[in-house]
């Protein structure tokens, strides 16, 4: 094919067929289309695409790729040039640049070799390792990625452990609520045994309501804790199904993530391969068969790197929309937890405040029966013993006394006594 | 039911025929039918219905001890669980207060201002929960004291009762069953049988005087426990209410500050932002309103003075003309 050249050997193109095309593009007003060159005189005998930059004509275009071949600028061919000539030549086009180009019709299965995946696990393994570490086994770290998404990822992992532990308190707070509660009901039921018992039907009647009112209390609490409950059931949905499917979608990523690294890696070994035998003075095989080699390698990184923008982009949108969401989901978990738990007070106050009974009203002589007359000779040993307990069994104690010796009169004093108080 | 005036006389009879009658023989049948009445009672034999209809209402007086027995006991014991969940309960809240205050304060969106309010007031509301333990305190001691005074002391005068209707209840077995072999003529056993009578009346008055004591005090004690319960309670009720009240309070105020659409600050979906803002604007549109009314004001202001300052510039250039 190139047997007018000066190079000995002939293009090795290892298989990869190319197909010729034109295109047009339109300057930026850098006086740019926004690619970079490699190759051409006097080491290789193709001039290609190295990198397409990012939103640039030819990135907007889409028609040129890197690793395709150049063949000529607005019609004049560029074979034996080099590559800063055909860049100058690209800049000096008034205008729209037509660009020449055999594109590279490449598998990229043939580019992703062995070495691409060892190097992926190698950036795995130096990924999860602490900078000091992989220093000192000479492992070279690519800090591509030390992007907002590692500082998202940990703010992911924060969150998880914000649920795991609001879910293990909330859990651990209801139980002891619903203990409260059972409480609450015991002791309206022990409230409702001595109501029950009681002679003296006010106090019997006081102590039936109080213990209706704890009862009620307890209802109360059955019913907030099933209000509460579901936050549970949510928070547990977040932990376990929100925040790993997001974890898994960034394994993905940081897969997709390794690949483009090693692309990088490999070229760079490539680049580094070609200038040391260019010093030595012996040029390559590959560079002086038209590198097809580089530029299959070339066009992988591209295809790599345009996998990891999407991959990065749709990782950063999840990550947004479960933050989003979380902010959301604790404000909502929250506010019923909040309103539960003061509906719940209202109601309790509300049945409390209602079975106010206390003090209650003790009238010793409407339910004391009539004891014989022997009762007087010892109702003054009883006072005495009862004295300690209760000042005002007192009062009542002497009233009983009188009501049995003088009669109706003295019952109202006493009565009157209690009323007093 | 006897006579107050005979009754003296006939006091002095028994007291004589005892002394007269005080042999071994004599203390030894006493207690055998003591110890009948005993058995009786163990295993559950019928009484004379009689008997046991007479001592109805004493009956019923011990079963209102009993039940206030059982009822102390068992207060106590919810008490005491009562304070520890409570306690539990108080720390359990304080951990999530303090937890979500600890999250709340890293994170910076609305979640995170949530959360520590949310934590404040769980914090808040675990402390001000203790306060009920003082009023339980004092009700768990007054029934404690109570027990160990009231109740065991009503309890003590129940059983000498309980021991003195026994030997009644026998003593007028032992009169049943010389009745019935009873005959007037013979000198000898009418002479038994006035002794037999004679115990049973001495008998039959220690044991009226000590139902009548623990009538008196099983009505006694179920007043004293009305008046203590009472007291203690309506410290407890109020101290629970105000608690109550104020975390409600607490509660619904955080309730009602985040109410509606929370405000999220989009910065990878921006296309997000727009219906965001939208949602945001109704809920703030009142801020906003009075936040322009404000604005108004101060733009007449400055309106005037600016007017204010043309004015003396235009006299100063009339002036100069």
């Amino acid at each position: 094919m190139f047997t007018d050249m000066d190079y000995e050997l002939e293009e090795d193109k290892l298989g990869i067929p190319t197909v010729p095309g034109t295109v047009c593009l339109k300057k930026d007003p850098n006086n740019l289309i926004g690619i970079s060159i490699g190759g051409g005189a006097q080491y290789c005998p193709c001039l290609y695409i190295v990198q397409v930059f990012d939103n640039t004509p030819a990135a907007l275009d889409g028609t040129l790729a890197a690793g395709d071949e150049l063949t000529g600028v607005n019609g004049k061919p560029v074979k034996g040039k080099t590559k800063v000539e055909v860049a100058k030549m690209i800049q000096a086009v008034q205008g729209d640049a037509v660009i020449h180009y055999n594109k590279l019709q490449a598998d990229p299965k043939q580019g992703k070799s062995l070495d691409i995946v060892l190097k992926k696990v190698k950036h795995r393994l130096v990924e999860n390792m602490s900078s000091g570490t992989a220093d000192a086994l000479g492992l070279s770290r690519a800090i591509l990625c030390n992007d907002g998404l590692v500082k998202r990822l940990e703010e992911l992992e924060k969150t998880a452990e914000l649920y795991k532990g609001l879910m293990e308190h909330t859990k651990r707070l209801l139980r002891a609520f619903f203990e409260l509660s059972q409480t609450h009901r015991a002791f309206g039921d022990v409230f409702s045994v001595i109501g029950v018992r009681e002679p003296q039907a006010a106090a019997s009647e006081a102590f039936v309501k109080f213990a209706d009112a704890h009862r009620n209390i307890e209802k109360y609490g059955i019913k907030l804790l099933k209000t509460i409950k579901p936050m549970l059931h949510d928070l547990n949905t977040y932990l376990h199904k929100a925040i790993p499917d997001t974890k898994l979608t960034i394994r993905k990523y940081l897969d997709v993530k390794f690949e483009y690294l090693s692309y990088c890696l490999k070229v760079k070994e490539m680049d580094d391969e070609e200038y040391s035998s260019i010093a030595m003075g012996e040029p390559l095989y590959r560079v002086s068969t038209g590198n097809y080699e580089y530029r299959l390698v070339l066009r992988c990184r591209q295809e790599a790197r345009a996998r990891f923008a999407k991959m990065r982009k749709d990782v950063l949108e999840k990550i947004e929309l479960l933050d989003q969401k979380h902010v959301q989901d604790i404000v909502f978990q929250l506010q019923r937890f909040v309103s539960g738990m003061s509906y719940y007070y209202d109601e309790c106050y509300a049945v409390l405040k209602e079975a106010d009974v206390f003090p209650i009203e003790v009238d010793l002589s409407r339910t004391t029966i009539n004891y014989g007359s022997q009762s007087l000779s010892y109702a003054g040993d009883e006072e005495e013993e009862e004295e300690e307990e209760q000042e005002e069994e007192e009062d009542s104690g002497a009233g009983e006394e009188g009501g049995s010796s003088t009669g109706r009169q003295a019952e109202n004093g006493a009565e009157k006594l209690i009323d007093d108080e | 039911m006897e006579g107050a005036n005979y009754g003296y006389s006939q006091d002095y009879l028994d007291r004589f025929i005892q002394s007269q009658d005080s042999s071994v023989v004599n203390k030894f049948q006493q207690k055998y039918w003591k110890t009948k009445q005993t058995l009786i009672k163990v295993t559950g034999k019928k009484e004379d219905e009689h008997v046991v209809a007479s001592d109805a209402d004493l009956d019923g007086k011990l079963e209102v001890f009993h039940s206030i027995q059982r009822t102390c006991m068992e207060l106590l014991k919810v008490i005491e669980q009562y304070q520890r969940r409570i306690c539990f309960l108080s720390q359990e809240e304080n951990e999530l207060g303090r937890f979500l205050r600890s999250q709340g304060s890293q994170d910076k969106t609305r979640a995170g201002k949530i959360m520590q309010a949310t934590g404040k007031a769980l914090c808040f509301s675990s402390q001000q929960r203790l306060a009920l333990r003082n009023p339980l305190c004092r009700l768990y001691q007054e029934v404690e004291t109570f027990r160990y005074r009231a109740i065991s002391d009503t309890w003590l005068t129940v059983n000498r009762m309980e021991q003195s209707r026994t030997e009644y209840r026998g003593a007028l077995l032992w009169m049943k069953d010389i009745s019935q072999e009873l005959d007037p003529d013979t000198h000898k056993q009418m002479e038994k049988f006035r002794k037999v009578q004679a115990q049973v009346r001495t008998t039959k008055t220690g044991f009226d005087k000590l139902k009548n004591d623990v009538c008196q005090k099983v009505d006694l004690l179920g007043a004293s426990r009305c008046n203590l319960l009472s007291h203690v309670l309506t410290t407890y009720q109020t101290t629970l209410l105000h608690f109550w009240e104020k975390t409600s309070h607490t509660m619904a105020a955080i309730h009602e500050s985040f109410k509606g659409c929370q405000h999220y600050e989009f910065s990878t979906l921006k296309t997000l932002q727009g219906p965001m803002d939208k949602l945001a604007k109704k809920k703030g549109r009142k801020k906003i309103k009075a936040n322009a009314t404000d604005g108004k004001k101060a733009e007449t202001t400055d309106d005037q003075l600016i007017s204010l300052v043309n004015e003396s510039t235009s006299d100063k250039t009339r002036e100069g003309n």
